[in-house]
């Protein structure tokens, strides 16, 4: 029987104004097992960032109930949430979100500097040295990410996000910053991680990028219109 | 150009941004009130022309005596000398006249109050043109020689005495044996010059000729006197100096003729200073006032440093708007009106405001300060005031408009958008911040410091037992009239007398006479010497009492003992002596029993013994001097100390009432309880807690303000950064403490500085700065600063720690 890593039932999420309500998210439904390498696709404002968002605990829901790993996570505090977030969840953003004041090493250690116990510096080198050769980039360790290219920051926050071991990592559009020989380059190393083990989440508009993905949703208006498993080629479910 | 549509724009974005409107009104509106209100006072004392017309031709003529051709008394005359210029035909002055001041009862007011008398010649108040409520000036037949019982009041007298009663012309008062018709009420707003002490004004106008008793001073050309003086008007043109020599000379003539063979008087000369009625008022004030400018402006220039952080912090969210404005074409100028409508509202209400601290905050120095500032009684808001408010606003309200559009850069606005809410707009670097920070927390620490120090200072003072009880005792000043000049011994036995009729009132508990109390003293000095021959002598006030002084005050004998009833009745060659005198008179203060000469004012050289000696005294503010008491009844300046029993007044009547069962001529000239006494003592004490209080906490405000301004710019410019920490899993308090962290690094450079500076000011001021008792004074300004540091964090970063990771990631 597959590990469920996370599952979340009747995820809503509405902004609300002094004017207006927004609904983000309209009840969303989903199960992601542990070795997935989920990709989500749709229009723009269907709700894509929101739900990553709120999968990794960036936000909380409006309503409905969320649970990694079995532990509930609807409605954490902004410590509580920082603190599955730094454990269980790592990130890799579009646009890198790296921290220019630090260096790469330092970069990639800020996670494992947050956890609730301490790691020892020793670890902390230990691991990061890890991850930098994970991606090929040990030489660049006390470089400033200002001072590498677009493609070598990707793979720097690839190292960040993989540095504090999480059950699941969360990619948003992780190519939409690159040219293609770079995009290629990152989602082969994303392929290769799911292909160790990790589990992923991708949010692309790119069907090249999202056809990697062993499952993919599509989203429209804040709902998950379908999923399909790409594997078989063939629609498991239609969850409207 | 502004428009009204930029106005309209700043005006509904300032109304989403009530904080940000209030914090820099409160700010720069009492600031700049202040500012305005020191502004208003400087230019009252040391621009705005007197009241009085032609007021630059107006001259007192000081005169001085000089020994071997130094100066040995200034600003003293002789009665005939003053006369004798008064009365000259030389034609040097328009006008001339004369005025001496003093104090006396209205004898015949039931309470007879003490009221503040000025003796003139009729050309006085003609000369400062003095508006009339009622009734008129004196007129030239009321001048020198008439003796015209007739008399001017002031308004405030006919307020406060007569009740405004319209009828008050032709009735009459008395002072002394004399009754005097009252011709006249000077107008409410008439403001006379205060030549004798500021916040000194006169109650009641009398003609020159009763101002001195004995015929004798009137005729003694070596009986120099203070407080009586000439006032001219020059002609025009005339120069002061010139008629200072000619007068000098004249006057030097009659002296040399008139002096007595006296050895003292053979090398003395005397001569004349012309001071203008603006320098004689006003003093040595101009550099005290403008100080005072100087620190409303330093206040205001910090609370124009902690605008600008507050306007660049505020830019700083704006800049996305501003991108997008400039994405549509929007020049440099357009983005300036934009902020210099924004700011340009903002100084307006700020203005407002400050007229309103600056209106108040002439009331308070009228209230507060007319005992120490000339001319505080003339303050008002002028348009001068109201012209500087709106330049001082204007010229804010551009510089930081120029300010903050030049620290936008332009070019990079454009990239903005591209580069997603990295922003890059506005920048200013690291380095400046913390110079600023490092500025705030330097300047705030050292005025905490000295603040802290005088408001411990003034509380010790406050909190200070004086030695002796103040509580139920009052202090009676007698006001002998006529009896002044009777022998004595009968004056003797009348105060005597009057002590056992006091007695037999039941309000009485216990009383003493006395020439002075403790806090109230005459200063009488003389000398007591170890030897006959006066060689070594050591000098002392004296105060001459009776045997129930010491009991009355509660005054703690250190060794021996009181005066007896009879030593006090009979008189006696026995002193009591406070310890600090003791120790003068021999080192070790063992001096009870022992006998000295007492030099009696050069009378003679009588042998007087120490039977008491008690402890010093600890009057605030004053260096507890040598105290000397002899029981004595004293002969001029006679005063009761009464102690009533507990939860009693009593009033001038009821006292009046026993007096005139011994002698229709005394009467209480005034009652003042001790503890008003020692209010008055403490009245620096209470001002400096009271204004250093006000400044601890303007100067905290103020630094709050400006960290808060610097810390939440900062913030605003790593918002991204902490969205990414948050993003990896940092939770709100660790972003706390990384801003925390960053700010305390040059809050401790600004503490060690400001330490330097009150180190080096000590070592300066060569001050014996106790370090152990004023630990609190050390320890209280860096405990301030550093949670005033950790507040201003909290709060600059609150922002973000409140948001889910995904909104501060965004911006929002």
């Amino acid at each position: 029987m597959r590990e469920l890593t996370l599952n979340m039932t009747g995820i809503t999420k509405v902004y609300s104004t002094e004017d207006m309500d927004t609904h983000a998210l309209r009840g969303i439904d989903l199960e992601i097992y542990k070795g997935d390498f989920v990709s989500i696709c749709g229009p723009s404002g269907c709700g894509k960032s929101t739900l990553l968002s709120l999968l990794g605990l960036l936000d909380m829901p409006t309503t409905g109930q969320y649970f990694i790993e079995g532990k509930d996570v609807s409605q954490l505090n902004l410590s509580e949430a920082a603190f599955i977030r730094n454990e269980k969840i790592g990130f890799i953003f579009q646009s890198f979100n790296l921290i220019d004041e630090l260096s790469v090493f330092d970069n990639v250690a800020l996670p494992l500097r947050y956890r609730r116990h301490k790691v020892s510096e020793k670890d902390i080198e230990r691991k990061v040295l890890e991850c930098l050769q994970v991606v090929d980039m040990t030489h660049r360790a006390q470089h400033k990410p200002n001072q590498l290219s677009g493609g070598q920051q990707q793979r720097i926050a690839i190292a960040r996000a993989l540095v504090g071991s999480p059950a699941l990592l969360l990619v948003d559009e992780p190519t939409g910053n690159l040219d293609s020989r770079n995009g290629d380059a990152v989602m082969e190393m994303l392929q290769q991680l799911n292909a160790n083990g990790t589990t992923l989440c991708m949010v692309t508009h790119d069907p090249r990028y999202a056809d990697m993905a062993s499952r993919k949703l599509h989203l429209l208006d804040g709902k998950i219109i379908d999923t399909q498993t790409l594997q078989t080629g063939e629609t498991l479910q239609v969850v409207v | 150009m502004l428009t009204i549509k930029d106005f309209k724009t700043a005006f509904n974005s300032l109304l989403r941004a009530k904080g940000y409107v209030f914090t820099i009104v409160i700010t720069l509106g009492v600031t700049l009130g202040a500012l305005v209100a020191m502004f208003n006072l400087n230019y009252q004392l040391l621009a705005a022309p007197l009241p009085y017309p032609d007021q630059d031709r107006l001259y007192i003529v000081k005169g001085n005596a000089y020994k071997n051709g130094q100066l040995a008394f200034a600003d003293v005359n002789s009665y005939p000398a003053l006369v004798e210029s008064y009365k000259d035909k030389e034609n040097f002055f328009v006008q001339k006249a004369l005025i001496t001041v003093d104090q006396d009862i209205i004898r015949s007011l039931p309470d007879t109050p003490q009221v503040n008398t000025s003796f003139i010649t009729p050309e006085y108040l003609k000369l400062l043109q003095a508006p009339m409520q009622l009734g008129r000036n004196f007129n030239d037949g009321e001048g020198l020689g008439a003796r015209s019982a007739v008399i001017v009041i002031s308004y405030n007298t006919w307020l406060k005495v007569y009740k405004q009663d319209p009828d008050i012309l032709n009735k009459t008062l008395q002072f002394g044996e004399v009754s005097f018709k009252i011709i006249g009420v000077t107008a409410q707003y008439f403001i006379e010059p205060q030549f004798d002490g500021v916040g000194r004004m006169t109650d009641v106008w009398l003609p020159w000729d009763y101002s001195v008793a004995g015929e004798h001073t009137q005729h003694s050309w070596t009986r120099l006197k203070s407080g009586q003086h000439l006032v001219v008007k020059l002609k025009a043109g005339a120069q002061p100096n010139t008629l200072e020599t000619i007068l000098t000379k004249k006057l030097n003539a009659r002296f040399e003729a008139e002096r007595s063979n006296d050895s003292f008087f053979r090398d003395l000369t005397i001569g004349v200073t012309f001071i203008g009625y603006q320098e004689a008022i006003l003093g040595d004030i101009a550099g005290r006032v403008l100080l005072l400018l100087a620190g409303a402006l330093a206040l205001l220039l910090i609370a124009a440093v902690n605008v600008t952080n507050l306007i660049l912090a505020r830019v700083s969210n704006q800049q996305r708007n501003m991108a997008i404005q400039a994405a549509l074409g929007a020049q440099k100028t357009h983005l300036f009106n934009g902020l210099l409508a924004e700011i340009l509202i903002v100084i307006l209400l700020a203005a407002g405001l400050a007229w309103v601290v600056s209106l108040v905050g002439v009331e308070l120095l009228k209230h507060f300060t007319y005992k120490q500032l000339p001319r505080v009684a003339e303050l008002h808001l002028s348009w001068q005031s109201l012209l500087f408010t709106l330049i001082m606003g204007l010229s804010l309200a551009f510089a930081f408009s120029f300010l903050v559009s030049h620290q936008i850069n332009y070019r990079s606005l454009n990239n903005l958008l591209q580069s997603g809410s990295k922003g890059a707009g506005l920048h200013i670097s690291t380095k400046i911040r913390n110079l600023l920070i490092l500025g705030q927390v330097t300047f705030t620490a050292v005025l905490l410091a000295a603040s802290l120090h005088i408001l411990q200072q003034s509380l010790q003072h406050i909190r200070q037992p004086l030695g002796f009880s103040t509580d139920d005792i009052y202090r009676v000043s007698l006001n002998m009239g006529a009896q002044t000049s009777s022998p004595y011994e009968a004056r003797k036995n009348n105060l005597l007398t009057i002590s056992n009729e006091f007695r037999t009132h039941p309000k009485i508990a216990n009383l003493s006479v006395m020439s002075d109390d403790p806090i109230n003293s005459v200063g009488l000095y003389d000398y007591l010497s170890a030897t006959p021959d006066y060689q070594q002598r050591e000098k002392t006030l004296l105060s001459l009492i009776d045997h129930q002084y010491v009991n009355v005050l509660n005054m703690k004998l250190l060794a021996g003992r009181n005066f007896t009833a009879d030593e006090f009745k009979l008189g006696s060659q026995s002193i009591l002596i406070n310890d600090a005198f003791a120790r003068k008179l021999q080192n070790d203060g063992q001096v009870l029993n022992k006998r000295f000469y007492w030099q009696n004012g050069g009378a003679g050289k009588d042998i007087y013994q120490v039977v008491g000696i008690l402890r010093d005294l600890s009057l605030p503010n004053v260096k507890e001097e040598p105290r000397m008491f002899m029981s004595q009844v004293p002969d001029h300046n006679v005063q009761f100390l009464l102690q009533l029993k507990p939860h009693q007044n009593i009033t001038k009547q009821e006292l009046n009432e026993l007096l005139g069962h011994v002698n229709g001529q005394y009467k209480v000239a005034e009652i003042t309880p001790m503890t008003y006494s020692h209010q008055v003592l403490l009245t620096q004490d209470i001002l400096s807690a009271s204004l250093t209080a006000v400044l601890t906490l303007l100067a905290l405000g103020l630094a709050a303000i400006g960290i808060y301004g610097v810390l939440s710019y900062s913030v605003q410019l790593r918002r991204f950064e902490f969205g990414i920490r948050m993003a990896v899993g940092a939770r709100p308090i660790l972003i706390f403490v990384t801003v925390l962290k960053d700010n305390l690094a040059p809050v401790f450079l600004g503490l060690l500085v400001a330490a330097a500076l009150v180190g080096l000011w000590l070592w300066m001021q060569q001050t014996n700065y106790n370090m152990e008792t004023n630990l609190l004074g050390w320890l209280l300004p860096p405990m301030l600063i550093l949670s005033l540091t950790a507040a201003t964090s909290l709060l600059s970063a609150w922002h973000i720690i409140r948001k889910p990771a995904s909104e501060v990631l965004r911006g929002d």
